[in-house]
């Protein structure tokens, strides 16, 4: 990984193919598959995600290839999100945010994000279940298979679908419950 | 949907992406697990090839990527020259001046270039838009720099003796400062001043005289003003570039902010932002050494009492210093500084060290009692002690302390706001022991003494800590007003 960056920070023409090889790919297919972007959207967050990773490369550094990764992964779901943002019609609801490192010299300072009560309610839902359940929701919701979801929380994959159907009754239920206390 | 309709499973599918773009991923080892998975797509090669053709092609040049729109403070910072020893080498026609590999002559952020990699790198129109932000004599120097290199060409360039490479690489640094940075520093500093002068309330409380059981003992307080809060990042950026103006470079290098010290912790990009990124403009400066403080005091002295001179020839003069032991522990007794509550362990607080005594404890408690009736919502973030914490949580900690404070026009010392952002960025204080002049730290909420002095030891080790602030305290000869407790 410091080879990596040691070359994308020179201007190594090479580099870009080694950051697009190692990542770039991977990025693309997790849009594609999980997200079901369209091709054309998919190549676009890519480009926009190595290219802001290059354009930053010598400003910051990282501790080691997690940090970089964590950093390249996060750069590429704020551009996510800004498309489902700009795509209102995907149909699920997203909030304003700024992406971490950027400075947000036309954004004023301390403006509020707006969530709304339904979010709210999810969030706080979420917050009551444990680690693992809170993984397997999200990980369902972009749509990976429960025998990746197994590799990942170490439980097995037969019995996560009835886990999963038992905490989406469950948390549903959460939500409806603040949503109702909202409202009075 | 609307606002509080109940939803369904399906709808909930849907919220949970949301939730996830929110959030980035659900656990650190998400990236991981996403990066580290195999998809079953099919990959347009054209497409592909398009692509990473494109990024190539559009790698960010030097110029875009530390000249971008809307220049801050870190831009300020993007050249380094060695001048003085680059100039009295153009000028006295030493002809063993330059190594055509020799490393250290433009450094933008920590990466340093060559500087014939640099004037080869760079196109023309680029070194015109550099010299053009740049004040005049410095242009000139640079302008020389880069024709000499420009026209001398390899066979002009031989190797510099060792020792003159040894001296290249320890001459000073002066950053190249751009017209219009300045003139909004030159404005903060004057707002500093004034703000000074005038013991603005918003900014200093005024205590008299009194006594105070130290150690003790009795001891004598001579009246003093404090500040409200902790000297924020903007005001010491001011005073950074007041040092530059000044020419005063060896003092600049003794007040660096040491950003490195963030690393220690695993929060790199803190170490990038805090002290740079304009949204932390009114945060507690830190990571900055004893002696940094002090010389900031001095500076805020010698320039506060220049101010008056021009502006109120009549005001007395004022004294700038870091407050001693016994000034805190009495502004604590008076009622006039807040105490944080957090549960655990406050230093100064602490009557086992000796320096107050249970009598002091129970004031203490009729205090905490009576500022309780007036705690705002900032009182939360002052509670919360961020040692230990990892950069995600320290990074939303303070983007909802951002979220809370107002916002304010761009260029204006807003007291407000940096006195709720530094309760926000809450840290622990430089201290001048007043018997010994000897600089100590104190204050703060530590979940307990061991935590609180291993972090003042990693201090001493690195003579700088992201968890350390500072502010002064105003020396008044005769104070003709002071502020009740606050009750």
């Amino acid at each position: 990984m410091e080879e990596l960056l040691t070359r994308v920070r020179k201007k190594d023409k090479e580099a870009v193919a080694l950051l697009y090889n190692r990542y770039g790919r991977k990025l693309y297919g997790y849009g594609v598959s999980k997200w079901h972007l369209e091709e054309d959207d998919a190549w676009d967050l890519v480009y926009k995600t190595l290219y802001r990773v290059m354009q930053v490369s010598d400003k910051y550094t990282f501790e080691d290839e997690k940090k970089f990764s964590g950093f390249l992964f996060t750069t590429f779901i704020n551009y996510l999100r800004n498309h489902y943002r700009d795509n209102k019609n995907k149909g699920f609801e997203t909030v304003e945010m700024t992406e971490k490192h950027e400075r947000t010299l036309s954004q004023g300072e301390g403006e509020s994000s707006k969530q709304s009560p339904s979010m709210i309610c999810l969030q706080k839902a979420l917050n009551e279940v444990g680690d693992w359940q809170r993984v397997v929701l999200l990980m369902r919701a972009q749509d990976f298979s429960y025998e990746e979801i197994a590799k990942y929380v170490s439980k097995p994959a037969e019995q996560l679908k009835v886990y999963y159907m038992r905490l989406k009754k469950a948390v549903t239920e959460l939500v409806n419950e603040c949503l109702g206390m909202q409202k009075q | 949907m609307s606002e509080h309709r109940k939803i369904n499973e399906e709808e909930l599918e849907e919220l949970l992406k949301g939730v996830f773009l929110e959030e980035g991923a659900a656990l650190p080892g998400d990236v991981e697990f996403v990066l580290g998975q195999e998809y079953d797509v099919k990959i347009d090669a054209a497409k592909e090839k398009a692509v990473i053709e494109k990024l190539t092609r559009d790698q960010p040049s030097w110029f875009s990527r530390y000249f971008p729109a809307g220049l801050g403070f870190a831009v300020v910072f993007e050249l380094i020259f060695m001048f003085f020893h680059v100039e009295h080498s153009i000028h006295s026609g030493n002809k063993t001046a330059f190594d055509a590999d020799a490393k250290i002559y433009i450094t933008a952020n920590g990466k340093t270039y060559g500087l014939k990699e640099y004037t080869d790198s760079v196109a023309d129109h680029e070194k015109a838009m550099i010299e053009m932000n740049m004040p005049p004599p410095v242009a000139e120097n640079y302008r020389q720099i880069v024709s000499y290199y420009d026209s001398a060409g390899k066979a002009a360039v031989s190797q510099p003796a060792p020792e003159q490479l040894q001296e290249q690489k320890a001459a000073p640094v002066a950053p190249v400062l751009i017209e219009r940075e300045v003139a909004r520093f030159r404005n903060l500093k004057s707002q500093m001043f004034s703000k000074l002068a005038s013991r603005d309330k918003k900014v200093y409380t005024t205590l008299i005289e009194g006594k105070v059981d130290y150690k003790g003992k009795g001891v004598e307080v001579t009246s003093f003003a404090m500040r409200n809060f902790e000297v924020t990042n903007i005001e010491y950026k001011a005073f950074l570039v007041d040092l530059l103006l000044q020419g005063r470079t060896e003092d600049y290098k003794k007040a660096q902010v040491n950003t490195a010290v963030w690393n220690n912790y695993g929060l790199s990009g803190l170490a990038a932002d805090y002290f740079t990124d304009e949204r932390y403009d009114d945060f507690p400066v830190v990571s900055i050494s004893a002696d940094a403080a002090k010389l900031f005091c001095q500076w805020l002295e010698a320039e506060t009492n220049a101010w008056l001179k021009k502006n109120n020839p009549k005001a007395k003069l004022v004294k700038v210093r870091l407050p001693y032991d016994v000034e805190w522990i009495h502004a604590a007794w008076v009622g006039t500084a807040q105490v944080p509550d957090c549960g655990g362990y406050n230093t100064i607080f602490d009557v086992k060290e000796g320096a107050v005594d249970k009598a002091f404890v129970r004031r203490m408690a009729t205090v905490k009692r009576h500022h309780g009736r007036k705690n705002d919502s900032a009182d939360y973030f002052y509670s919360i002690n961020r040692y230990g914490m990892n950069e995600g949580e320290i990074a939303a900690l303070f983007k909802q302390g951002l979220e809370y404070a107002n916002s304010t026009p761009a260029d204006t010392l807003y007291p407000r706001r940096m006195k709720t952002l530094c309760k926000v960025g809450h840290v622990s204080e430089l201290i001048l022991e007043q018997a010994s002049g000897q600089v100590t730290v104190m204050g703060s909420c530590w979940s307990s003494k061991e935590q609180f002095f291993k972090m003042k030891g990693e201090f001493t080790r690195s003579s700088a800590s992201p968890f350390i602030g500072f502010r002064p305290v105003i020396i008044a000869e005769d104070a003709t007003e002071y502020k009740r407790p606050f009750w």
